[in-house]
């Protein structure tokens, strides 16, 4: 059986490591320090089992379960004992194992799963994308250390929500302003902005290229997440 | 009495493999030193949540090394950072430095 870990402590990553080997009957291939790593990797390659620790920065296990079409088995990893009645309501995660990590509770774990299912990726074929311009919201100003910056709204490339931050990434730039992706979402028009996760914000017309559950811009690999896929696909099959 | 910390989890990981025992103590160390370093900018520059999160992967390490105890206390200190409450700060410092003096001796 085949099997990643997406941890971002490495000694949590390292004891997975070792406990695997014990185990026997398990194949290591690929270990990840975030979870965008992983996306990329599962876009490439099937995989029967994955250790996903809860807590990561920026995007947690439960946000990168979400992104995933058809997920494989999940082991959910934390030092956290809160989360265990969320991480059942995912059909994918068979177990909830919390840290420091114990040989016997991981061999009990893993005899719960009886035919692994590989993951299966599938790129959505789009044909072209339609961008209607708003013309009456061409540019915003972001106050930025009091001044205000004029920024094309064509330039945007995407939006992430940082806390009680955004980032926002223009072509040649970026900004960290003091707003919520709620805020700025209403600002701008509907026929070139989407959002594909809750936290992120993408221009559609900056989209370089699709996975089936994430979406490249510049050069950032933006998640999709599977309630926000239907309709970026639907808007990339308007035309 | 005072929980000192020990190493009979990663004993029973390296399961009499001494250069298992040894690869992780090193990753350790240096994680630990890392995170501390991290939670203790985040407190200065106010960023609790921030600092919580450090404080979470720290606290792996106040369990690996049998701190039962004080991991209670730590996953307070945790939860009291996410409300901008700094109130175990001084207990959760006397713990990483309990852990400090210990890996340094290792």
């Amino acid at each position: 059986m085949t099997c990643i870990f997406i941890d971002d402590e490495k000694t949590s990553r390292f004891i997975l490591q070792n406990l695997c080997e014990k185990v026997g009957n398990l194949e290591v291939i690929g270990q990840f320090s975030n979870a965008m790593d992983a996306l990329k990797f599962l876009n490439k390659n099937s995989v029967d089992l994955i250790f996903l620790d809860i807590h990561m920065p920026g995007f947690s296990g439960f946000d990168f379960i979400e992104t995933l079409n058809l997920p494989p088995k999940i082991i959910l990893t934390t030092s956290d004992r809160n989360f265990a009645i969320e991480a059942f309501e995912y059909e994918s995660v068979i177990d909830y194992l919390v840290k420091p990590l114990q040989l016997d509770r991981l061999k009990k774990t893993l005899k719960k799963i009886k035919a692994p299912e590989p993951i299966q990726v599938k790129t959505p074929i789009v044909e072209s994308v339609e961008i209607k311009d708003n013309k009456n919201k061409n540019h915003l100003y972001i106050n930025i250390d009091r001044r205000l910056i004029k920024i094309n709204i064509n330039a945007i490339q995407s939006i992430k929500a940082l806390g009680d931050y955004i980032l926002l990434k223009t072509d040649d730039t970026e900004y960290k302003v003091h707003n919520t992706l709620k805020s700025i979402h209403i600002k701008l028009p509907d026929s070139l902005f989407l959002k594909v996760h809750r936290s992120h914000i993408i221009n559609t017309s900056k989209i370089i290229d699709i996975e089936d559950n994430s979406v490249l811009i510049g050069k950032d690999i933006i998640p999709v997440s599977r309630s926000n896929r239907p309709e970026l696909i639907r808007r990339l099959n308007l035309l | 009495m005072i929980e000192k910390p020990n190493l009979k989890y990663i004993k029973e990981l390296a399961d009499g493999d001494t250069s298992v025992e040894k690869d992780v103590i090193e990753i350790i160390k240096n994680e630990f030193k890392e995170e501390e370093t991290q939670y203790l900018k985040h407190l200065v520059a106010s960023s609790y949540k921030n600092a919580a999160a450090s404080v979470h992967k720290l606290n792996h390490k106040v369990i690996i090394f049998g701190l039962e105890n004080n991991y209670e206390l730590a996953i307070l200190h945790e939860q009291n950072l996410k409300n901008s409450n700094l109130s175990l700060i001084s207990e959760y410092e006397n713990i990483l430095l309990k852990i400090s003096i210990f890996i340094n001796n290792l």
